[in-house]
């Protein structure tokens, strides 16, 4: 209500402005990284219903959760392809392309059916930035606390028919930061000592490029797209049990391809895909789990992506999208044993939906996907008992859903209700390295969601809320056990009701914002101590506040709050961490045309609340960072 | 912090048992409580087959199991936080711990044992056997093992006991370097002089794996009993052996193939029943009552489905389960120790499943 007061106070509403021709609307939010943000976590992180958890410093391990849901609910796409079907996606939010530019679209209720899928969790897909200019090449270095450098840039050319885009990133970090050592005494606070974690290095090389050819005939665009990585890091154990020699090498090679065709009333795209990946862990002293491990994971995948749109009716928009991927993986264990679990999925997604212009102002969007698995293998290094299972299998599923959106000047309100189903993945059901543990016995998980969101947009304000609520059957979500591992779990009953809300305004030469998600997620299994309880590691409150000031003399500076409510790490609710604020300031002075140099301090009260137990994090960090741009 | 955790502690009792006072509580059982991902623990005051309970608001490490000595609770906090929590039970101040102190980080400590006013601490990962001073954690020596390891060069200390002022300590063998740390040779017993703490003999064992699920070595009309579990894929290569300490002999009591599967714990009522724990080829665990004398199973006692029986303890004429099933409710079955009659309908449920029951006489 008060916002709404604001607006009319401010007398900010424009004029109706009506669509001539039918266009279906798609409710995506779009965030552009600001110069801060190094990563995609840090970009996602302020924005409402969006929880990041973080497990170190800059560039080792992030999950994000979108709207209460857990980690590997969230489906990640690059330019539009599923880069989701490997697995490293699904789980480390570092280990993404295209760290920290271009532009993310993020769908948290109703997703397209371009995307194929109906996730209970949204999607987040990356894209390339800038891609319309003529030609314009980004450089950008940074120095900052823990020993950590990076360099990045990117270079995107249009010529005639031809366009590229080129982009690479080095990294690297000590992580070595100092953190409060309990001895694993919690109640005696007089044996603690001072710690500098250990073994938290990451070494990361990342190389990006594609290639468009523009032919003017039926074909309007065909390119290539390749993705290089690799990286290598430490694994530093637990804040007690700190490990120094066990580490994680992971190294992919991921192609596109994509032809498009458009004509007046269709358009038609075909994207084969290819990737493989391979990460060792290497714990040659039983520092991280109990066994001295070395185990070499192998991840293939392919596939190929149809999507259409009609656009030959004057109130009816149809889009088609048929997936089919493969995917193997193999865990080749070196140590303590010698053996191998392969296993093999094939899958063929089908997904469609009808854009209706009920009126001017009233869309209909009803969608439906199919989806059909076949899954063979044998997978899991289950607790101490079991060494393998088979997890074969064939599943089918229908996911209908149904969004509405009103559109009233610069206002929309879109209702969305949909099913949603998903089978577990391999990462899931197999684990990886010790740290993340398989369980074969998992079940699909299944569930309704709805959503209500408002959006507006004003002259100086924009504003949105939304209220969103998942019932979900057999959650799977990851337990931290005894071992400090990781094991995904079905949760047989889940409900997460929540509301989020952001405003911002603009009133150069100030800008400010603020974001706020509050969340209900209750764990309403059938295990009695669990009934009732909070499920872990999500907050009931989180709000982002950020300011702007430019200055004159081309100085500008930022500041940023963040607050994270009462959380539990733990199914129980035993261990409860209170709240958690941070304060940063970011100063800006451009050097030059297209040249910025910026000085910041993230985290300036050295706040010290983990977001997983036992995983300490840094405080406090400073750094200095360079970027310029030729156009 | 402490004084919050007594506070609430007191809300606690008074909250759930309306009538009785804090001050008029003791406490009979105490049980360790886990689901793997967070420890508690709870206290009971056991009444004819029922129980008063209160649960711990604290929580503690998720692998812990409890010892019980002079007035105090020993907790002892395995693996990943290797540390000792002391709880003053004489006192009444149940939740609020005395001291909590490390035995050395990644050393994963199994058991304590008392010797005057010194405390033996076993560790699994340690090639030394740890002397403390136990209600302040301050060490007194470490005694070296290391020469009774195999080649991954860890002893496996397990459970311990005192006898005449001679402690005995299980050396359980394990390779460390392979999958489940399998058990490389027959166990071993050492005997200590805990006058000198000096190590005094060593005595061979007929069987592999001096197990310590959760128990120190159980003391019996002046024999210890040691339960060789073997290994844990092999559910006939167990047995059960007496240990005399006045002569340093050894007998055979049972074994997994008389019981029927692997055993896990045993619990003695009289000298001519005890019960053991076994779970079947299909890790389904049961209670079986079987003959001290003969060795031989008399009775099935509790068969639920699954590996869902950690502990038991026998508390003069009953028998205690922790039971803690994948499904439904977990807790404490009690059983008429005589009759083998379940006493409970449903488990008394605990704050988190129970893992480690100490009866605290």
């Amino acid at each position: 209500m008060l916002l709404l007061l604001l607006i009319f106070i401010f007398n900010e509403i424009p004029l109706i402005e009506v669509e001539g021709e039918f266009k279906k609307e798609l409710p995506l939010h779009i965030i552009s990284p600001s110069f801060k943000d190094d990563s995609l976590s840090d970009a996602l992180s302020k924005e409402a219903g969006v929880t990041i958890r973080r497990y170190g410093t800059e560039g080792s391990f992030s999950l994000i959760t979108i709207r209460g849901g857990s980690p590997s609910h969230t489906e990640f796409f690059l330019e539009g392809v599923p880069i989701s079907l490997t697995p490293y996606s699904a789980v480390n939010v570092e280990d993404l392309p295209l760290q920290g530019i271009g532009r993310i679209e993020v769908a948290k209720d109703f997703i397209p059916s371009r995307f194929s899928t109906a996730s209970i969790g949204g999607i987040i897909n990356i894209t390339l930035p800038d891609k319309g200019k003529p030609s314009f090449h980004y450089f950008r270095g940074e120095i900052s606390s823990f020993k950590t450098l990076r360099t990045m840039g990117y270079s995107i050319r249009n010529f005639l028919s031809h366009s590229y885009f080129f982009y690479l990133d080095l990294f690297h970090t000590d992580g070595d930061f100092e953190y409060r050592n309990s001895n694993g005494t919690p109640f005696n606070p007089y044996d603690d000592y001072l710690s500098k974690r250990k073994n938290n290095h990451t070494n990361r090389v990342e190389f990006l490029g594609k290639y468009s050819y523009h032919p003017s005939g039926a074909i309007s665009d065909i390119s290539i797209t390749a993705n290089l990585f690799s990286k290598e890091q430490g694994i530093a154990g637990t804040d007690l049990l700190q490990a120094e020699k066990a580490g994680l090498k992971t190294e992919r090679i991921f192609l596109v391809g994509e032809m498009k065709m458009e004509r007046d009333k269709l358009s038609l795209s075909f994207q084969p895909f290819t990737g493989v990946q391979y990460e060792t862990f290497s714990d040659p002293e039983g520092e991280v789990g109990l066994q001295k491990e070395e185990v070499k994971q192998e991840f293939l995948s392919w596939g190929m992506r149809v999507n259409s749109s009609i656009n030959n009716f004057k109130k009816f928009q149809p889009s088609l999208s048929i997936l089919y991927s493969g995917s193997r993986w193999e865990s080749h264990w070196k140590k303590p044993s010698s053996f191998s679990f392969p296993a093999l999925r094939n899958e063929m997604r089908f997904s469609s939906d009808f854009g209706f212009s009920v009126s001017e102002r009233v869309f209909l969007i009803p969608q439906v996907v199919f989806y059909l698995s076949r899954t063979e293998g044998e997978g899991g290094i289950l607790y101490l008992y079991k060494i393998e299972k088979d997890i074969s299998s064939t599943h089918f599923s229908i996911m209908p859903s149904l969004s509405g959106i009103l559109k009233f000047s610069s206002h929309s309100l879109t209702i969305n209700a949909g099913r949603y189903v998903r089978i577990p993945s391999f990462f899931e059901l197999m684990g990886d390295r010790g740290v993340w543990m398989g369980n074969p016995d998992l079940k699909p998980e299944e569930g309704i969601k709805g959503s209500i969101d408002w959006k507006g947009d004003f002259k100086k304000f924009s504003s949105s809320s939304g209220f969103f609520v998942r019932s979900l059957k057999n959650l799977i979500s990851y337990t931290q056990n005894s071992q400090f591992t990781f094991i995904a779990e079905n949760i047989s009953r889940a409900l997460i009701i929540g509301f989020e809300g952001s405003i911002s305004a603009n009133f150069s030469p100030l800008e400010t914002g603020l974001n706020y998600t509050y969340l209900y997620p209750e764990d309403r299994g059938k295990i009695s101590y669990l009934k009732g309880k909070k499920l872990p590691l999500q907050p009931s409150h989180e709000l982002h506040y950020f300011l702007n000031l430019d200055f004159p003399k081309n100085f500008s500076f930022r500041y940023e709050f963040d607050l994270r409510g009462e959380t539990f790490l733990d199914r129980a609710n035993m261990r409860k961490i209170g709240l958690k604020t941070e304060h940063s300031v970011y100063l800006t002075k451009r050097i030059t045309k297209g040249v910025r140099i910026h000085g910041y301090i993230e985290n300036i009260a050295d706040e010290r609340q983990v977001d997983i137990y036992s995983i300490p994090l840094p405080g406090r960090r400073l750094g200095v960072k360079v970027e310029g741009e030729i156009m | 912090m402490k004084r919050g955790a007594f506070i609430l502690a007191v809300i606690f009792f008074i909250g759930c048992e309306g009538e009785k006072k804090v001050e008029e509580v003791m406490p009979d059982v105490f049980v360790a409580t886990t689901d793997y991902q967070t420890g508690s623990y709870s206290l009971l005051k056991m009444e004819d087959g029922n129980a008063w309970i209160s649960n711990s608001p604290i929580p503690v490490h998720s692998d812990s199991v409890a010892r019980y000595h002079d007035g105090y609770i020993y907790l002892i906090q395995r693996y990943g936080s290797d540390s000792i929590m002391v709880i003053d039970i004489k006192n009444r101040n149940f939740f609020s711990p005395v001291t909590e102190f490390s035995v050395g980080a990644r050393t994963n400590p199994q058991d304590i044992a008392f010797a005057g006013n010194k405390a033996y601490v076993s560790r699994l990962q340690a090639k030394s056997l740890l002397v403390i001073d136990p209600l302040t954690g301050n060490k007194i020596k470490e005694i070296d093992l290391s020469r009774f390891a195999d080649e991954d060069g860890i002893p496996e200390m397990a459970g311990m006991a005192v006898y005449n002022k001679r402690l005995f300590v299980a050396l359980q063998i394990l390779d460390e370097n392979q999958f489940f740390w399998p058990p490389v040779g027959n166990g071993k017993l050492i005997e200590i002089d805990t006058d000198k703490d000096e190590i005094l003999k060593e005595y061979k064992l007929n069987g592999k794996n001096p197990w310590s699920s959760s128990d120190s070595l159980l003391q019996f009309n002046d024999f210890i009993y040691l339960i060789e579990h073997g290994s844990s894929f092999d559910t006939t290569d167990g047995i059960v052996e007496k240990f005399n300490p006045s002569d340093g002999s050894l007998e055979k009591v049972t074994t997994e193939k008389d019981l029927g599967g692997d055993i896990s714990d045993i619990a003695i009522f009289s000298e001519d029943k005890a019960f053991a724990v076994i779970s079947d080829e299909k890790w389904n665990t049961k209670v079986v009552e079987f003959n001290l004398r003969t060795g031989k199973k008399t009775k099935e006692i509790f068969s639920p489905e699954g590996y869902s029986i950690s502990d038991i303890e026998v508390d003069e004429n009953l028998l205690l389960i922790s039971y803690r099933p994948s499904k439904g409710k977990s807790g404490i079955i009690v059983v008429n120790a005589d009759t083998g009659e379940v006493l409970t309908e449903e488990p008394i449920e605990t704050s988190l499943p129970p893992f480690d029951i100490e009866v605290i006489k």
